[in-house]
This record gives C-alpha cells, sequence and structure tokens, in this order.
C-alpha cells in the first residue's frame, strides 16, 4: 500500500530522517491520513539482512561521511550514529528512560552555571508525562503498561549486586523498548547480546520495522532512501516551499512541499538548516540569531571495566539491562550540578581494547589483561551535560563531502562540571565492582571523551527566539511551516538517554501539525 | 643456495619467545607461509616476532598472528620504519627487544603495526575461541538458554 507522491505535490509533508524522531512523526502524521514523504539519506536493510557481526554492520549502518571534531572531541570521529533507514534506533541500546523534572526545569535547579546557558523547558511537566506513557506504549517498553521486566543478565546481577555491596537499594531491569514477550507482531528476546548490530529478532524497538512499515500500511506515506538532503527552500512570504536532495544516482531533485520535519540527528539538522539559505534567511534558516548548531550537548560519559573473580561472560545478553539511577539525582554537596545514570555496557574483545583498555595497548600485561576476557564486567556513567554557546555545530570553511557539501565541524569542550562529575562517577563504578573483589579496574582516561552517540540540542526549544531556535512546538521561530523532529531541540540535555524523549516529543508533535494544517495555519 | 623455507628453518631456534612466565613458538613453516615483495624474509620474521610481543598469548593459534603480519607486510609505512628495529634485533633475548620496542613507540612505524595487529587479532574468531568470547549467538538463537544468567558466585 505504499504510495508515490509527485515531485510538484505541495500537498504533502516532507520528513527528512527516518529514525527515533523522523520515523515516529512521520507515521504518527500518516495515521491521521496526512501525506508525507520521508527522505532517509541512507540505505534500507532487511532485517533479514542483520547479522551477529559488530564490524560487518558497522559497515552498513554507521554514518561514516567525514566530520571534523576539535576541543576535547574525537578529531575524525567525533559521533556515533546511524545512516540507514531506521537512522539510529537500528543501533541503539533501548534504554527508554524518562526526564525527571528537575531537569526540565534545568535553569530553575541549577541557578547560574559558569558557562552555561541554561534554559527551562518550554514544555509543561505533566503534558509531558502523559506523551511518556504513550511513546512507552508505543515502543513496549519493559517495566511500564504491565509489560514484565527481563531476566538479568550476568552483567546486570554484577553491576546491582555490587551497588548493593555498596548500601544502595535493589535495582530492578532497566525500562527496556526490548520485547520480553511477544508484542506489536515482534518476537521477544532471545539475549544474543548485539543490540548495537541490529536486532535480528526486531525484539527491540526501531522505526525500520514498527513505525516506517506501519505509516506504508497508511497508503499516506513514500519513503525514499538514500536521498540525501541538501537545502530546504523558503519563499519570499517566509513559508518553506519544498526540499532539494540528491537522491541514489546523484541527481538533484526538487520536492515541493506543505511543511516541512527536520530529524537528521543534531549534527546533520544543524548542518541543514545552516546550508539553507535564502533572501529572508541569508544565514541558514532560523539562524537570525545565530543560534544555530549551538547548545551542542553530549551527556557525560566514562566507561570502566573490571576483571572481576570469577566469569562474567558479559557479552551474552541484553547490552544495558541495568541501569542505575542512585545518582542521578541534584545534588551540590557532591560538588556538581545534576546527576548521572550508571548504566551496564557489553563488550567484545575488540571493543575492550578500543574503550577499556585505552591506555599502552601493548605488551605482556595488556596480552594477560585480554586474557581474562571471560572475567570482565563493565559500566558506563551517561549524566547530564549542560548546553554552551561555544559547543557547536558549524559548516566547515574548506572540506566537501561526496555530495560537495561542506562538511560538519563539531567543537565540543567539556565544562568543569561534567569533568567533576565524570570523576565522581567513574570513582562510584569503581567502587562498585572493588565490593565484589574485581582485582583491576580500567577506566576511560580524562582527556578520552571519545564519539558521541547522544548528539543534543542544536536547534533548542525555548519560549522566544533569543533563547533558542525552536518555540515549544519544535517549531523553527519567524518560519510557518518548518519543524524539527529530533534530539536538537533539547533544551536541556537531561541525565536519561534521549530516545524516548526525542518519541514523545515526536508524538506530541505529530499532533500539533496536524491541528495546525486541520486549521489551515499549515 | 638454501631455500626460503630453509632459511627460515635454521633461524627458527630463536623464534620460540620467552618472555616473563610467557612461551610463545613461531615456526619457520608460520614465517615462510608469509610472502612479501618489500621485505626480507629476516624482516618478516621480525615483523612476526614484533607482533608477538605486542599481543603476546601463549595460547593462541600462530595462524592468527601470521594472518595479522599478512596485513601489514606491504604497508609502505612498515617497509621503510622495521629498520627502526636496528640490526641484529632478532637475536636479542625477549626482554631486550621489548626495551628496544619501548624506545621507538612514538613512531610511525611502531603505531602503524600496534593498531593494525590489535584490530586483527582480536576481531579474528580464532582469538575468540582462545578468550571464550562466543560472538555469533543466531546460530543457536541467542544466549537465552546459554548462560545469560548463569553467575554462580555472586555473594547473596
Amino acid at each position: 500500500m505504499a504510495r508515490t507522491y509527485k515531485h510538484d505535490d505541495d500537498s504533502v509533508v516532507v520528513v527528512i530522517g527516518s529514525g527515533a524522531g523522523g520515523g515516529t512523526l512521520a507515521n504518527e502524521l500518516a495515521q491521521q491520513g496526512i501525506d508525507v514523504v520521508c527522505l532517509e539519506a541512507g540505505r534500507r536493510m532487511e532485517v533479514s539482512e542483520f547479522r551477529n557481526d559488530e564490524s560487518y554492520m558497522a559497515s552498513k549502518i554507521n554514518w561514516n561521511d567525514p566530520r571534523e571534531g576539535s576541543g576535547d572531541t574525537s578529531r575524525n570521529r567525533p559521533t556515533f550514529v546511524c545512516k540507514t533507514v531506521g537512522g539510529t534506533t537500528v543501533h541503539w541500546t533501548a534504554l527508554a528512560l524518562r526526564m525527571k523534572e528537575h531537569e526540565f526545569n534545568g535553569r530553575s535547579s541549577y541557578s547560574a552555571m559558569p558557562g552555561a546557558d541554561l534554559i527551562d523547558w518550554p514544555v509543561d511537566f505533566e503534558e509531558m508525562s502523559h506523551y511518556y506513557g504513550l511513546a512507552e506504549d508505543k515502543l513496549g517498553v519493559t517495566g511500564t503498561h504491565d509489560i514484565p521486566r527481563h531476566e538479568g543478565s550476568n552483567n546486570y546481577q554484577v553491576l546491582n549486586t555490587g551497588a548493593m555491596k555498596l548500601g544502595y537499594p535493589h535495582t530492578p531491569t532497566a525500562n527496556l523498548a526490548i520485547n520480553s514477550t511477544a508484542r506489536d507482531g515482534r518476537a521477544a528476546c532471545r539475549q544474543s547480546g548485539f543490540c548495537r548490530s541490529g536486532c535480528i529478532y526486531s525484539a527491540k524497538w526501531s522505526t525500520l520495522y514498527t513505525e516506517i512499515p506501519k505509516a506504508e500500511a497508511t497508503g499516506h506515506f513514500e519513503l525514499r532512501p538514500q536521498a540525501m538532503a541538501t537545502g530546504i527552500e523558503q519563499g519570499a512570504d517566509g513559508r518553506i516551499t519544498g526540499v532539494v536532495y540528491l537522491d541514489k544516482d546523484g541527481n538533484t531533485v526538487r520536492q515541493k512541499a506543505r511543511a516541512v520535519a527536520v530529524a537528521g540527528n543534531a549534527v546533520e539538522t544543524a548542518r541543514l538548516l545552516q546550508l539553507s539559505t535564502s533572501a529572508l534567511s541569508p544565514d541558514g534558516l532560523g539562524n537570525q540569531n545565530g543560534l544555530v548548531g549551538r547548545y551542542y550537548m553530549r551527556h557525560v560519559f566514562g566507561f570502566v571495566t573490571a576483571r572481576m573473580p570469577g566469569q562474567v561472560n558479559m557479552y551474552k545478553g541484553i547490552v544495558q539491562a541495568g541501569s542505575l539511577e542512585h545518582e542521578a539525582h541534584h545534588d551540590t554537596r557532591r560538588g556538581f550540578a545534576s546527576g548521572y545514570h550508571i548504566e551496564t555496557v557489553s563488550l567484545s574483545p575488540a571493543g575492550l581494547t578500543r574503550l577499556v583498555l585505552p591506555h599502552e595497548q601493548w605488551g605482556e600485561g595488556f596480552g594477560a589483561a585480554m586474557d581474562d576476557y571471560e572475567n570482565y564486567s563493565a559500566a558506563m556513567m551517561c549524566g547530564e551535560d549542560f548546553p554552551e554557546a561555544n559547543n557547536r555545530v558549524t559548516l566547515h570553511e574548506s572540506r566537501t563531502d561526496q555530495y560537495g557539501l561542506p562538511i560538519p565541524k563539531i567543537h565540543y569542550k567539556r565544562s568543569d562540571n561534567s569533568h567533576t562529575m565524570a570523576e565522581h562517577g567513574l570513582g562510584l563504578i569503581e567502587d562498585i565492582f572493588g565490593a565484589l573483589g574485581a582485582s583491576k579496574t580500567y577506566r576511560t582516561p580524562r582527556g578520552s571523551i571519545g564519539s558521541a552517540t547522544h548528539n543534543l540540542g542544536t536547534a533548542r526549544m525555548a519560549t522566544n527566539e533569543n533563547d533558542g531556535v525552536c518555540n515549544p512546538h519544535g517549531r523553527v521561530f519567524g518560519v510557518p511551516n518548518l519543524f524539527v523532529s529530533d534530539g536538537s531541540v533539547f533544551s536541556t540535555s537531561m541525565t536519561a538517554n534521549p530516545t524516548l524523549t526525542i518519541v514523545a516529543l515526536a508524538m506530541r508533535q505529530a499532533e500539533h501539525i496536524g491541528q495546525q494544517m486541520t486549521a489551515k495555519v499549515i | 643456495m638454501a631455500t626460503r623455507r630453509q632459511v627460515l628453518r635454521a633461524a627458527s631456534g630463536a623464534m620460540t619467545i620467552v618472555l616473563g612466565g610467557l612461551q610463545i613458538a613461531c615456526t619457520a613453516e608460520d614465517a615462510a607461509q608469509i610472502e612479501s615483495a618489500g621485505l626480507a624474509d629476516d624482516q618478516i620474521l621480525a615483523l612476526v616476532r614484533m607482533t608477538q610481543l605486542l599481543v603476546p598469548h601463549e595460547r593462541l593459534d600462530p595462524a592468527v598472528y601470521r594472518a595479522a603480519v599478512n596485513q601489514l607486510v606491504d604497508n609502505p609505512v612498515v617497509g621503510q620504519g622495521i629498520q627502526a628495529l636496528g640490526p641484529g634485533w632478532l637475536d636479542l633475548a625477549a626482554d631486550v627487544q621489548v626495551e628496544k620496542l619501548r624506545g621507538i613507540r612514538d613512531t610511525a612505524f611502531f603505531n602503524t603495526v600496534r593498531g593494525a595487529v590489535v584490530r586483527a587479532i582480536y576481531s579474528d574468531k580464532r582469538t575468540w575461541e582462545m578468550l571464550g568470547y562466543g560472538g555469533d549467538a543466531s546460530r543457536f538463537g541467542g544466549y537465552i538458554d546459554r548462560g545469560f544468567n548463569d553467575i554462580d558466585w555472586l555473594p547473596d
């Protein structure tokens, strides 16, 4: 029932991106009978093409186009996201967590932070709670809507038991968008441990095999894979008229549109808005105050692995089965604002060498450390990062990519607050493993913050255009029919992994766009 | 005129590494299977030994080291850099060889070899088997019935 639309059909809503934001928004619009054309830069894979093979899948699904990092981030690979139908929901690890109220009111909770431009989210918390409930139902999140939680893997049991040894309360397995029993036409998880390589059982929620086919079934949706958006066109009246993209053969195509929603992940969204210049928007759409690309946030990540006294075999089972929120609250007595989660993570031998033994990676000690692979347990922290104006995505002055577009430049410096939080979090994870007799722990060094899989805030929502790029519904200030529908709109980063919030916001935005179309505002 | 295999076999006495408590064997047969247009035989042997010193595993199938070296022998950085090991490096005791490696650890040669060897060896299924990493679980339907929650040494 998938249909096709003509390029000059100006009644369609064009959604750019098919991940958590774009895929969800597109389906929610199509369910209302609104015609949608979804442009996705990546290829459409079938689940039958997935393999339990990290390096093979990384070559198929990762966003490997050139980007340049500076500051504290990796220079050549500043981000770790996907370029495929389904976007980063193909490799996400399915922690589906809600934002907390104190995070939602970041400015009020943390007051003035040096260097940070904090604002409160311009969305009512109760209203947001309603959409979180809808999003949890859509994703089939365990521990919500009477959906049973998963059995805990060895790696989860180590983390939870170690924390209890330190006096923290028991924590069940996390709220996961991974089926613990068959649901919504998808099978239950088989604990294969390859969450990051595309779920071969479709047990993990991904728009690739939920939102996209459901949208197609409505007869109001066309997916165009391998379609790289290069510009959004603005008419003299300020309204968007359409999107220009390169199709899989490199042909330039101009698709007219009634409205456009951008959901390319925070880096691509910021790049596309800056590339889309017009007489009215000479510095790019929504960039009249120079805010597009600024306030880039990426969460305070850090990893610890530990050589435990017995076998763990961390690779068996759900990668992020555990998420401890014992230090997720705001308590300045710890020396930093906001908090962090501690989440299990599992690593293959190659992953262990990259992430957890980042010190001198050779010699007798290194070989001996790797010999104990079966005994390793690993965990990461994911903490709230704060918006700073100089952490930003810009267009490169000279380097271009295979599309002829300036590559994105990503500048990110980790703040003092984030450094202090990282010290606290990594120290606590070491203590958790130590409480169970770990003979050795390894942590990511202070100077190594790696590639970001959570990229946020580059077109943030605010109450007015002096504070952000988008209004409280994710519509770009100054443009009546242009929306942003991904993590770019986050006013602050919060502590939780972002996907559930992206989905909840997309569901909320779809209702808003439907109402605006009915009212002929757009 | 000795054949290549004979030359390598003659050198094989020096090819058992004794490093700390480790003994790692590399036979001439292994090195002889490596073909390189650019490297001399003793350079190939040196590269094999360097690889073993970088990532020493007593129980690792020598073919895994060989495969890692095979990826490197035609790399121009390796061809130019291998002289940095110095004459007679191959004949030194293993701990002295390690000291020499430490002295060149900031060179492009060293880091090219180290990076490629670590990547190759820990992505090799034979290494996974030695380490106890199960990898691909699809052939038996995941680890749900194969020990994902079988930990038995945690305190109550």
